[in-house]
């Protein structure tokens, strides 16, 4: 049994400043007294190039937690035990160990960053403890084993794609692409997977160029797509990158259409790529936030807890995340293995990343992509969009025409 | 092969690494000069120029003096000197009490302490983890000449960090401080018993290398409208690699290497197939052969060794 | 001989509890422990040297003490599998850090490639055993003889370049490794390799939790105890390697080259040996590495850990042979246990770097001057 002060102490430490509000909050449930506490791993990268997103999972599973500790009617107190897997896979493993062989940790929600989820897949069967990954896109983190411990709230890379590619050529009739992919597993996944569905749908890749992940200057691979002529510049990989790529099109005149994966729908990339970001299209997989019953509250209760960097795109994912698994232990207790088998039956219909359900290899089916389009600094769903409506065009599509 | 202005146009984005690289590379030899170290903070103090540049704009912007060419020099102003200062501390605190020790014992503090300065910015610079943009201060527009498209943003880039480099040429040989620096650089001791203070030649030496790595951080921000904290990483194993091309020490040899690097990064990536996703193994492996055939670099001092 | 027990048996249960205390009171009053254990020798002259007499005259007790206790500490820290796994790593960094105290301590060839090495043996384990399935203990031994094979790639720039050069060809070497690992198809590009088969012995297999005597231990400790043997056996061998002819000849080419060519040492054999038994220990800690977490991947030996296992050999002491196992015991635990700490912990890490470089710069436990009895 913890000692009440720590979580508290624990959690100023953890997050200084920004979970200060968080402590502060959960400040009333020091006095519960007789409910058994239950702790509950979060994993992601807190450091490094993808911080902002590994910051934004946290802070959304820190609020899971805080909102079900305050319900009364909760039969336990929970209570986090947050990880930094660097985006590294040693340093996954080793915080995958760590929680793994707390028996105090019934479940966790791991991983943002593909590399990390793939490596730990072992470490949580071994262990078996119940580990509901929030951010990873790579297909095999589901479909290379049958682990009944692993669960995925978001979806593969493969619908993404799917989608991605039939918009692009069926629907807006783009014809040819340039690709620049970054190296990691995320990047040159998402650049096979979206070749196949052009090339199926009709359209033609021109030129596939990889980069190392973080890298500065693309002027030589851009001047060298740009030689191409394509109707689109895609780009496959994360916001810091992608915020590059963007901004250089520009300065080297690449006039083409530019196309992300989820990686890039980020706030951060509309704030820094500014003016260059109008127009952009990006895929993600589930609905958008704001639009689902309790989205707007979740967005809301967010901005309340007053934490100090954004959710960003994948923080629904760790929040949905948290509450399925805190669902499953009010309902069967903290016990790994019966956790486990309940997690994979999850079928809940109204969360606010739309509705949850598992397949054979604990992925969930999302049965929707929506693809978004950059208007005026804010990502928009395409449908809601002036371009869709036709009151403007698509920065690609004006170039063709010209 | 492609076609003549592709490659012009190839030659032009390495020429605008290849600067960058230079003014980096500078501090490195400079500072090798002066106390036979290997600073590898630098390219972090680098990205430290970069975002004291950014703040030194939002609050020019905040004070009514945003945009134009003034707000970009006080930009440079202020970041040179606040980079400076930090640079000079660096080295009081952590350079300089070690450099009588083996070069192992600087290479690991100064290595540290650039993980210091970088993690200090992803944690206190306001949400310091994401990338930021940079304001575009120089003009836009561009022009086209032999199918090479240029834009002015460039000029005025390839302008200023030559005028840097012309400037700091001309504190290193017209002046008494450039004197002593080059004194020291060539015999500590000597230069000690004929007057020169060796200390505030260190710290001389400090301020300029730690400025130009300002100079060269906001024209990074300028070219890519964009900083972000981990710029410092390559940065700075670049920077000690042009260094070590153009041989440690010769500052002249510093700038060579440093366009000489850009330019090799770039043609890797533009004429070699997969070649962007192996831009930097022939760039290094090109660094390690030169090394094998001229261990001292390009420029180096071939030095007898005496018995 | 009881006094040098009784301190063993001290340090032992305070960093037993220094590792498993978990509540704030408990952690205090280890910290505080710990503290007092450190301050009363060092300000306190008459326990010090009682201490140190003690120890100098009953080494054989105190080896066997030593032995003891780290045969004892899985015992000690059954219930948590991940610090037997960290502990196991800090063994994996002693054998690292021993090849590579030998590079760079003793024969002065700055090695920043430890990481490629390492690499390289963790690499051709995956390779032999999964696509070739060899069995695994015949690739781990397999594995240093191949990094000693690719190390022969710098022969040439380890014997034309020296000092900040010689660095910076290593730090080249360490990128390239890295890049290539990440883009070519037959290391499994990013991934890396996974389902490394584990090590078994006499039908044994190392996943398996081992039961002794009536202890059940966490499936780590098998490796624990295995690596303590190959660590063990590799800092003796290394010891011996430093203490002979060899050792006082890389010494002496380390400070002066000249004078050491005019004592009719070989420049060329002398640091090729060097290089060669040192990439031979961190291609096995690699190697056994990769049987232990049964994956590889490029980001596992970034330039990064070619700094852990630097700051490992200058913190422990350079060219001091128990210095590298001391800098690996505290280098390789401590900032797990600062995990806490989160964001706030690399920010430490490197303050506390650089701390420790200007008060200590000779390290915790400074090589000792040769002695010949």
């Amino acid at each position: 049994m913890a000692h009440p002060s720590r979580s508290f102490s624990r959690r100023q430490l953890l997050a200084g400043g920004s979970a200060l509000g968080v402590g502060l909050a959960l400040r009333p449930a020091l006095g519960w007294g007789q409910k058994q506490t239950v702790k509950l791993a979060f994993i992601g990268p807190l450091t490094g190039g993808t911080a902002s997103n590994g910051l934004g999972g946290r802070n959304s599973f820190l609020l899971a937690l805080q909102e079900r500790n305050a319900d009364p009617k909760g039969k336990y107190h929970y209570e986090a035990e947050i990880l930094d897997d660097e985006c590294k896979p040693t340093v996954a493993v080793q915080a995958a160990l760590k929680a793994s062989s707390d028996p105090a940790i019934a479940a966790g929600v791991t991983h943002y960053c593909s590399v990390t989820a793939i490596a730990t897949v072992d470490t949580y069967h071994k262990a078996g403890m119940p580990a509901m990954v929030w951010g990873a896109v790579l297909p095999e983190i589901t479909y290379s084993h049958e682990y009944v411990e692993i669960t995925r709230v978001n979806g593969t890379m493969i619908n993404q794609n799917n989608i991605a590619a039939d918009f692009a050529v069926k629907t807006l009739g783009f014809k040819t692409f340039a690709l620049i992919h970054d190296t990691t597993d995320y990047g040159r996944a998402h650049a096979k997977w979206f070749t196949q569905f052009v090339e199926k749908a009709g359209g033609k890749i021109l030129s596939t160029q990889g980069t190392a992940k973080d890298q500065k200057d693309y002027a030589a691979e851009l001047t060298r797509a740009k030689a191409d002529r394509p109707e689109v510049l895609w780009y496959g990989g994360l916001t810091p990158d992608g915020v590059r790529v963007r901004v250089q099109m520009d300065k080297l005149g690449v006039r083409a259409q530019f196309q992300g994966t989820s990686g890039i729908k980020s706030d951060t990339f509309n704030e820094t790529a500014g003016a260059a970001a109008e127009g952009t299209l990006a895929f993600v997989e589930g609905a958008p936030t704001e639009k689902l019953p309790g989205g707007q509250k979740f967005l809301a209760a967010y901005a309340k807890a007053g934490f100090k960097e954004p959710s960003e795109a994948y923080g629904p994912f760790a929040y949905v995340a948290a509450n399925l698994i805190i669902d499953a232990v009010e309902a069967v207790g903290p016990d790994r293995a019966k956790l486990a088998a309940r997690l994979k039956r999850t079928k809940k219909s109204d969360t606010i990343i739309g509705p949850v359900e598992f397949d054979d290899h604990g992925q969930n089916t999302v049965p929707l992509i929506s693809k978004y389009v950059s208007q005026d600094g804010k990502w928009l769903v395409w449908e809601d969009s002036e371009y869709a409506a036709g009151k403007r065009t698509l920065p690609g599509l004006k170039f063709k025409q010209m | 092969m492609p076609p003549l202005e592709l490659l012009l146009q190839q030659a032009l984005n390495g020429l605008m690494l290849g600067v960058m690289y230079a003014l980096i590379a500078v501090g490195f030899t400079l500072f090798f000069g002066v106390l036979d170290v290997i600073h590898f903070s630098h390219g972090d103090i680098y990205m430290l120029g970069a975002f004291a540049g950014l703040t030194a704009l939002a609050a020019a912007a905040a004070g009514g003096v945003g945009g134009g060419a003034l707000a970009l020099v006080l930009a440079f102003a202020a970041a040179i000197v606040v980079t400076g200062l930090i640079g000079v501390a660096a080295e009081r605190l952590c350079v300089k009490p070690l450099a009588r020790a083996s070069p192992l014992m600087t290479l690991l503090a100064t290595l540290s302490l650039g993980l210091v300065i970088r993690e200090s910015v992803l944690i206190f610079y306001p949400r310091g983890a994401d990338p930021k943009p940079f304001p575009r201060l120089l003009p836009q527009g561009g022009f086209e000449i032999g199918g090479v498209s240029v834009r002015y943003e460039n000029l005025v880039i390839l302008a200023i960090g030559l005028a840097a480099m012309i400037a700091v040429d001309l504190v290193i040989t017209r002046t008494r401080m450039g004197a002593a620096i080059r004194a020291v650089a060539q015999d500590a001791e000597a230069a000690q018993m004929m007057g020169v203070d060796l200390d505030r030649t260190v710290d001389a030496t400090f301020f300029i290398g730690s400025a130009l790595a300002a100079v060269a951080g906001i024209l990074s921000g300028l070219y890519y409208s964009e900083i972000h904290f981990i710029m410092g990483i390559t940065g700075g194993v670049i920077g000690f690699s042009a260094a070590a091309i153009g041989g440690l020490g010769n500052v002249y040899g510093a700038i060579v290497g440093g366009l000489v690097f850009g330019l090799l990064q770039t043609m890797a990536a533009a004429l070699i197939p997969r070649g962007s996703e192996f831009r930097d193994v022939v760039a290094f492996a090109v660094v390690m052969l030169f090394l094998i055939v001229r261990p001292r670099g390009i420029l180096g001092a071939r030095t007898v060794e005496r018995v | 001989m009881i006094l040098v027990w009784l301190t063993e048996a001290l340090v032992f249960v305070l960093v037993v509890a220094g590792i498993l205390a978990e509540r704030p009171r408990a952690l205090m009053l280890t910290a505080a422990a710990g503290a007092a254990a450190v301050a009363v020798p060092a300000t306190v002259p008459r326990v010090r040297t009682a201490l140190t007499r003690a120890f100098e005259a009953h080494r054989a007790a105190a080896v066997a003490g030593g032995a003891v206790a780290a045969l004892a500490l899985p015992f000690a820290l059954r219930s948590s599998p991940y610090w037997t796994f960290v502990a196991t790593l800090a063994l994996l960094y002693v054998t690292i850090g021993q090849g590579l105290n030998l590079q760079i301590g003793t024969a002065g060839l700055i090695n920043l490639a430890g990481a490629a090495f390492a690499g390289i043996g963790g690499y051709t384990v995956g390779l032999l055993t999964v696509s070739t399935g060899w069995p695994p203990w015949l690739a781990v031994m397999v594995a240093p003889l191949v990094a000693v094979a690719v190390g022969t790639v710098l022969f040439v720039p380890i014997l034309k370049t020296r000092g900040h050069y010689l660095a910076l060809v290593t730090i080249a070497f360490v990128f390239i490794f890295n890049v290539l690992m990440n883009n070519f198809e037959f290391t499994g590009g990013p991934q890396g390799i996974k389902n490394i088969p584990t090590l078994t012995l006499f039908g044994h297999r190392f996943t398996t939790a081992p039961r002794l005597f009536g202890v059940t231990l966490p499936a780590h400790a098998n490796f624990y105890f295995a690596c303590l043997v190959v660590t063990v056996l590799t800092t003796v061998i290394i010891r011996r390697l430093h203490d002979s002819w060899l050792g006082l000849a890389l010494n002496t080419l380390r400070d002066d080259e000249i004078a050491a060519r005019c004592c009719g040492i070989s420049i060329t054999r002398g640091k090729i040996t060097a290089f060669c038994v040192g990439n031979f220990f961190i291609g096995l800690g690699g190697a056994l590495y990769a049987v232990m977490v049964g994956f590889v991947s490029p980001p596992d030996f970034d330039f990064g850990y070619s700094l852990v296992m630097l700051s490992v050999i200058i913190i422990g002491g350079v060219d001091s042979i128990p210095g590298v196992v001391l800098g690996a015991c505290l280098l390789v635990p401590l900032p797990e246990r600062f995990r806490f700490l989160h964001e706030y912990r690399l920010l430490l890490y490197g303050v506390v770097i650089v701390l420790m470089l200007l008060y200590r710069p000779a390290g915790l436990w400074p090589a000792a001057v040769r002695r010949y009895r």
